[in-house]
């Protein structure tokens, strides 16, 4: 039963919500998290922690664990064992805390046709316990961040996919919380809403929260993210940066050459050198397949040059997102 | 009796006893007293003072001599006051607390000739205003007190609690319940605390508190416990010490703080005196050479027993110059060498786990002056990180202040409206008033009526939504427990956090009866948003600190209102269970408990699972199943998810959800601060349960877990209905 101190309590609770948590350094972190569904273990054995403002992209194929994982850290499930703390609070024994804390966008969520945008997020915003000017303060805030001020008296069913997506954006934001936990947000929006997305993510993260993002789309998420996990099988095969994943597994490159003069000759000449595993020669370009990380490829250019070979141009291939996701994967489901 | 205890005071009330203790430098509360009933300043800053631990008596020309080591101030009243020739003379002394706990209070009577018949006094102290901080936690302390035919002077020692700051109290002496005439007097001072109360609770818990304890008599070891030296090579690098520049409420936790100053007593063996676990409290860290500890249990055995139980209920025990794990352990009775670990592969120093508490020795380098600095190093390390370093960690409970954590051991379903039966009879009476009252009464052609029948029927239906609310909680006394206890496989001793919430339709007359050896605290549901001085002073009761129990009145469960209590207390000789391994076969169990146990399941020393589904007590021989690994990890799990602490099981707990910018936060800050993991803010005992049984899925080697009914002395109201409790029995095989 709710009583006029309890009222007065939540409305002192809400007007100071903004922008506080306990400064832990880490502020998603998974410990020894498994879940198993019988005998299909669905998430096994997965421990990392991302700090505080960082975008961690988490990829793996369909049926990995990921979304597993994130209702977990939802508290929409309960681990079999191990556990998950949300900005240092356990979604076992406080879920009630991780979820003032946390904004979840799942990847489908429920609209309600008649309902417009300003009431749905009201909704939301007093369902956080939201009260009086700092509700109608987040409101304001919410809808100018996600773009939906214009459609704010729109009903919900006229709204496009990528304005739905943004709402529901919205809705995750409302109660201010630390850390973000997106599955799949940028499934089925066309380019530009996906660059919509990409930069109010980052904004986000520069603004302190501490997003996990689930996407398959991997080209985005190495644009926007600090690090990424890779998942399959409910296993965490790799996590860090995109380019520490890189250097991990992989010391190779591929590097392209204009040599302007005696082509032929050096290419022969390199041909010979132990960490040029292949080489093809198109006119003046080289292209060779180098084992060596950034140091030994300004080695080997250097050699080239003090052998008198005149070299115009050198490029070599990064490896993407997408060639790390299939070197670590194997594409196997459960 | 005692007092533990260093601090730094001027002109503070002067007993006129021995202060025993030496030196200290020590972060803590300074009091500049001007004169009884005067202000104090309360700087907050480190200090040197006069430090001691452990209170002596005798004779003196005025009566029995305390010597009190006081953390606040020692503090004696003599009573009657301005009598010439009074017929006795009764001295009271305490020991305050620098922070919430059990202070030490030593009443004597003396009488000119004997008494000629029996006598019942009570001597009771009553917090004074502005004497004591958070003015809403104020606690009237009882000691009851006979003293026989004949006799001609009495001394009882007890340990009373105190869940605010301060020493400034009213002494009465009391027969038959009423105040003696005469017998009444005052000690301590106002106080003026700091401006915040986060900053002072977190200048406790960020440093560690260091008693080294040497022998006058003892080698080069002890005398470099006594030297500067010992500090210098470990306990206090120079210029480190807690500072806060942060304001009250939530800035403070976003100030680096440093975390690595350690505060150090130092004492001479034999002038420990302190008999009681509580008085150990105040430290974080005991050290001393194994010589010393078996020289104190042999002479002075209670002294050596009140360090081990604190040990086992979770404090640290630092033996230097145990050069291995074997004679470490036999020095203090208690901890198997063989779950001895080295800090480091390069590193000699080692420690073990005891009970709930841990031992760590540090050999001695057997030349010099006996010890490599480079081994405190590595020591210091071994306890920073440890939760058992800081008190609130350590106890997971912080009284002063208030916690959060109060939402999470509720009794479900009460102090709750019982929303279906008032829509069930709101419904009811819509009914009786529309178509049956209306509609007869309409048709009888007396229609008027209906201005009476509403009225009549909302006022009927309103009362009996009253009287079901009252009624339908019941008149009881409901209590839900998690007890842990925590057996010491190797010595048979056992320590027991009992975490206890109460919800009375009427409040028990009796009162709430405890064990006499708890450290007990209330859990308050609301915060604390400071030092709250200038607030209305409110007593929360009276404890009776009687031999053998601590009785609380009934004004700590008032009716209708969920109240949490948690306390710690040591067990002696409580027994173990044992795993005997048989070649070829599944090993054997034997239990040594008073009680069965259910679910048992317990690793071995070679790492094996094995459960067994019920051991009854005293049972020898029985065999046990083998249990996979994984099987073990989910099992573990599902014990703990069945029994786990969740703070949305109430309505409170949900409110509470939202109050998370406050200083609800500093049992969840302090393991940030501390670079220890969240968990642990619980403290010891639910660490270690949720750490192996949830997070880790695994058990260390020689460990089992159980459950158990809890037991009947956990209970603090007698006829109390046990609702959805649990008691986990958990320890190291022998």
């Amino acid at each position: 039963m709710s009583t006029g101190t309890d009222r007065g309590r939540r409305a002192s609770a809400a007007s100071s919500v903004s922008s506080v948590h306990t400064e832990a350094p880490i502020c998603i972190e998974l410990r020894r998290l498994h879940r198993y569904f019988g005998a299909t273990r669905a998430v096994h054995d997965i421990s990392f922690g991302i700090p505080r403002g960082h975008v961690f992209g988490y990829i793996g194929p369909n049926g990995a664990g990921k979304t597993t994982s994130m209702r977990i850290l939802a508290t929409l499930d309960l681990p079999s064992y191990g556990d998950a703390f949300i900005d240092g609070f356990s979604v076992v024994n406080d879920p009630e805390y991780v979820r003032a804390r946390l904004g979840f966008m799942p990847d489908s969520f429920g609209s309600y046709r008649d309902v417009n945008c300003r009431e749905y997020l009201d909704f939301f915003a007093r369902a956080y316990g939201l009260v009086g000017p700092e509700r109608r303060r987040r409101l304001r805030w919410v809808l100018g961040f996600t773009g939906t001020d214009r459609m704010a008296d729109k009903p919900m069913r006229g709204l496009s996919k990528g304005m739905k997506q943004r709402l529901c954006l919205g809705r995750a934001l409302i109660h201010d919380p630390a850390v973000l936990i997106l599955d799949e947000p940028a499934a089925g929006l066309d380019p530009r809403a996906r660059i919509e997305l990409r930069r109010m993510i980052r904004e986000l993260a520069d603004r302190g929260k501490t997003v996990l993002i689930s996407s398959h789309i991997l080209t985005e998420l190495a644009e926007m993210c600090d690090a990424v996990g890779i998942i399959e099988q409910g296993r965490l095969l790799a996590t860090g940066s995109v380019e520490a994943i890189q250097r991990e597994r992989e010391q190779h490159r591929e590097v392209t050459l204009r040599v302007l003069a005696r082509p032929d000759e050096a290419a022969e000449r390199l041909r010979r050198r132990p960490e040029v595993e292949s080489l093809i020669e198109d006119g003046q370009l080289l292209r060779l397949s180098f084992a060596g990380d950034l140091h030994d490829q300004a080695g080997l250019v250097a050699w080239l040059v003090g052998e008198g070979f005149p070299v115009a141009e050198v490029t070599s291939h990064r490896k993407s997102l997408e060639d790390v996701f299939l070197q670590v994967t194997e594409g196997l489901v459960q | 009796m005692s007092g533990v205890s260093d601090r730094s005071w001027r002109g503070c009330v002067a007993c006129g006893m021995l202060v025993v203790g030496i030196s200290a430098l020590l972060m803590t509360a300074v009091f500049a007293d001007e004169g009884e009933g005067g202000a104090r300043e309360w700087s907050g800053q480190k200090g040197g003072g006069v430090s001691a631990i452990g209170v002596g008596s005798g004779e003196s020309a005025d009566g029995p001599a305390v010597q009190t080591g006081s953390t606040i101030g020692a503090s004696t009243a003599v009573m009657p006051v301005g009598v010439t020739a009074p017929p006795f003379t009764v001295r009271v002394s305490i020991d305050s607390l620098e922070h919430a706990g059990f202070f030490g209070c030593r009443v004597t009577i003396v009488a000119a000739t004997s008494f000629q018949a029996e006598r019942q006094y009570t001597v009771r102290l009553t917090p004074v205003d502005g004497g004591f901080i958070p003015s809403t936690n104020g606690i009237v302390c009882e000691l009851p007190l006979v003293v026989p035919q004949g006799e001609r002077s009495v001394t009882i020692d007890r340990r009373v609690p105190t869940e605010s700051v301060g020493d400034r109290y009213r002494v009465e002496l009391l027969e038959d319940g009423r105040p003696l005439e005469g017998f009444s007097s005052e000690f301590g001072g106002t106080i003026t605390p700091p401006s915040s109360l986060v900053e002072y609770l977190m200048n406790r818990d960020l440093s560690i508190r260091v008693l080294a304890v040497f022998d006058e008599a003892g080698g080069q070891r002890d005398r470099y416990l006594k030297e500067q030296r010992f500090r210098g090579d470990w306990v206090e690098p120079p210029g480190v010490s807690p500072s806060f520049s942060a304001s009250p409420q939530m800035v403070w936790y976003r100030t680096p703080t440093p975390t690595n100053a350690a505060l150090t007593t130092t004492v001479p063996l034999q002038e420990v005196r302190e008999t009681d676990w509580r008085g150990f409290q105040a430290y974080d860290v005991v050290v001393m050479t194994p010589e010393a500890m078996i020289k104190l249990r042999r002479e002075a055995a209670d002294v050596g027993d009140a360090i081990r139980d604190w040990l086992l209920v979770g404090g640290i025990v630092v033996l230097a110059g145990a050069d291995d794990a074997r004679s470490g352990t036999e020095a203090i009775s208690v901890g198997s060498p063989e779950s001895a670990t080295l800090a480091q592969l390069d590193s000699k120093v080692w420690s073990c786990p005891a009970g709930a508490g841990r031992l760590i020795g540090v050999p001695g380098a057997g030349s010099g002056d006996g010890f490599a600095p480079i081994e405190w190093v590595r020591a210091r390390g071994l306890i920073e990180s440890d939760g058992r370093r800081s008190l609130t960690l350590r106890r997971g409970v912080e009284p002063v202040l208030g916690d959060r954590r109060f939402g999470r051991w509720l009794i479900a379903g009460v102090a709750q409206p019982p929303v279906y039966t008032f829509i069930g009879l709101l419904t009811a009476f819509v009914i009786l008033v529309g178509p049956i009252a209306y509609r007869q009464t309409v048709r009888s052609g007396r229609g008027y009526l209906m201005f009476a029948i509403a009225p009549a029927l909302a006022l009927a239906t309103t009362g009996t939504m009253l009287a079901y609310g009252i009624v339908s909680d019941g008149f009881g006394t409901l209590a839900r427990v998690r007890q842990i206890t925590w057996i010491e496989g190797a010595s048979g001793a056992a320590s027991e956090r009992v975490r206890a919430t109460y919800f009375a339709g009427l409040r028990p007359a009796d009162g709430l009866k405890f064990p006499g050896s708890a450290e007990l605290f209330t859990v308050r549901e609301r915060m604390a948003r400071g030092w709250n001085r200038d607030g209305t002073p409110e007593l929360l009761g009276t404890v009776t600190s009687g031999e053998s129990s601590l009785t609380y009145s009934p004004s700590f469960l008032a009716s209708r209102e969920q109240r949490q209590f948690v306390f710690h207390r040591p067990l002696d000789d409580f027994g173990a269970i044992r795993l005997r391994a048989e070649s070829g076969q599944p090993p054997r169990l034997s239990s040594g408990l008073s009680f069965p146990v259910r679910e048992l399941i317990i690793r071995d020393r070679d790492g094996k699972y094995w459960r067994k589904a019920s051991l009854e007590a005293g049972a020898t021989g029985v065999a046990c199943d083998p249990l996979e690994d994984l099987e073990a990890a989910t099992t573990l799990a599902r014990l703990y998810g069945r029994f786990r602490l969740l703070d949305a099981s109430s309505p409170a707990g949900r409110r509470s959800a939202g109050r998370y910018t406050n200083m609800a936060e500093l049992s969840q800050s302090i393991p940030t601060r501390l670079a220890l993991p969240p968990e642990s803010s619980e403290g010891v005992f639910e660490h270690w349960l949720v750490r192996h049984l949830q997070i880790e899925g695994s058990l260390p080697e020689s460990t089992f877990v159980s459950v158990a009914d809890v037991s009947e002395d956990a209970v603090a109201v007698e006829g109390a209905e046990v609702v959805d409790s649990v008691r986990f029995v958990i320890g190291s095989l022998p």
